[in-house]
């Protein structure tokens, strides 16, 4: 009875939308950008994901969302283990705390804190290569480049998220 | 003139179709060959019935596209099936051409390394990740293949090892890989060391050489080979060749630029050695 209650039809409604949502980037990610390559680099779609999570999902129910998404990212990559799994929930967690006393959910909120995830994200992998590997500056290119060619696919994982908030309310 | 031709109109009208008669029977009295008058209708005639004739034509053809449109549209849409399906065939021969081709190299690969327990897989993805070079296949631990199988060509060139394993897929990473480590012989000499990943040499498709013995001696060109030292790679399978030498920062130790003998771009379809005879 009290699982019915908790399960409300807006509250399915949410996890089949966000289950898709996260469905969706991560095909999007392990296949089209798989085969899409600027030079010698990749676009990292996942990191603006588990900004929309926190910034439209709230600290708790981001982070949550969140868990799920670095679990299967962990997954995805030969290279980590739990990294993503620590990463992406503490993203959605600060920038759900952020929104809820600081920043606002607009498009140009979700594009700075996008683009500081995807620096902080870079710096992590990179900071696996360079415990593993020798100095080299290509790390710190890499997380540039990585950065860059990934805000133009931020843009998209933006709306979604937006769209569906604004038909609940 | 009225009364002219009031009085004598009938008359006139005669000697007229008398004389048109008397032409035509004169045209066509000689053999075949028309006549002056026949002639000179004819040229006037021509032209016109060439434009009649063509928009005749013209009206048919519009008919005729009206009329047979759905079923030209059938046999068109047939058409396009068939050669869809002939393209498809044709691709198909030539995947299995080239699956053939790549069998018949492993049988002679097979007939060298008799000790060679081998599993074939296609590659199925590879990573999308700036910091790994990697690919999963389409077989797993269900057909025999374990985690640190060495993985290669159907030429004998190292690819990578497997690194992950579910059960019907496998992530392998290659030869170039950070985290990569193999042990080789160098050149004519033999001079060992270790092929590792770099991943400033990575994103360039390449791999370092470092780890050499003392006073060995390395060149470009110098093919490397695998030393089979330890349990994970067998002895003499083909890594690649040096492209430089170069010293380390100090100036003390020299490491070589190694280029796999393989473009991974072109990977298709690659052998995991299951088992293999260890040579102590």
């Amino acid at each position: 009875m009290k699982l019915r209650e908790y399960f409300t039809r807006e509250r399915l409604r949410k996890i089949i939308f966000y289950a898709l949502y996260m469905f969706i980037a991560l095909v999007v990610q392990e296949i089209v950008l798989s085969g899409l390559r600027l030079g010698k680099y990749y676009a990292f779609l996942l990191p603006s994901v588990a900004v929309a999570l926190g910034m439209f999902e709230g600290s708790f129910w981001g982070s949550m969302l969140a868990l799920v998404l670095g679990l299967f990212t962990d997954l995805m990559y030969p290279e980590t283990v739990i990294m993503y799994m620590i990463l992406f929930p503490a993203t959605a967690f600060t920038v759900g705390f952020l929104v809820r006393f600081f920043l606002n959910r607009s498009f140009l909120a979700y594009m700075g804190s996008a683009f500081i995830c995807l620096i902080v994200t870079g710096l992590v992998q990179g900071l696996k290569v360079l415990m593993t590997d020798s100095f080299t500056i290509e790390v710190f290119v890499t997380v540039v480049v990585q950065t860059l060619i990934s805000l133009p696919l931020a843009v998209l994982c933006y709306f979604p998220p937006m769209r569906f908030r604004e038909s609940l309310s | 003139m009225k009364d002219f031709i009031r009085k004598n109109g009938i008359k006139v009208g005669v000697i007229v179709l008398a004389v048109i008669v008397l032409i035509g029977f004169g045209s066509v009295a000689r053999n075949g060959q028309v006549g002056a008058g026949h002639n000179a209708l004819g040229i006037v005639k021509a032209p016109i019935q060439k434009a009649v004739s063509s928009a005749v034509n013209w009206l048919n053809s519009i008919y005729g596209y009206l009329y047979n449109y759905d079923s030209l549209l059938a046999e068109n849409e047939s058409l396009r099936s068939q050669l869809a399906d002939a393209q498809e065939s044709a691709r198909e021969g030539i995947a299995a051409s080239e699956e053939n081709r790549r069998l018949r190299e492993l049988l002679n690969l097979r007939e060298k390394h008799r000790d060679y327990v081998l599993e074939s897989s296609k590659v199925v993805l590879w990573s999308s990740t700036n910091w790994s070079s990697a690919f999963t296949i389409s077989k797993g631990s269900s057909s025999g293949i374990e985690l640190g199988d060495p993985v290669i060509t159907e030429y004998g060139v190292l690819v990578g090892q497997v690194t992950e394993l579910g059960s019907s897929w496998a992530t392998v990473s290659t030869l170039i890989d950070v985290n990569m480590s193999v042990g080789a012989f160098v050149g004519h000499q033999e001079a060992s060391g270790m092929v590792v990943g770099d991943y400033a040499l990575m994103k360039n498709k390449n791999a370092k050489v470092s780890y050499l013995a003392d006073n060995a001696q390395i060149y470009v060109g110098d093919e490397v080979l695998t030393s089979g030292s330890g349990t994970s790679f067998p002895a003499g399978l083909v890594i690649g060749t040096l492209t430089n030498v170069q010293t380390e920062a100090g100036g003390q130790i020299e490491f070589g630029i190694l280029k796999p003998a393989i473009d991974y771009s072109d990977l298709v379809q690659v052998f995991i050695i299951k088992e293999f005879d260890v040579v102590e």
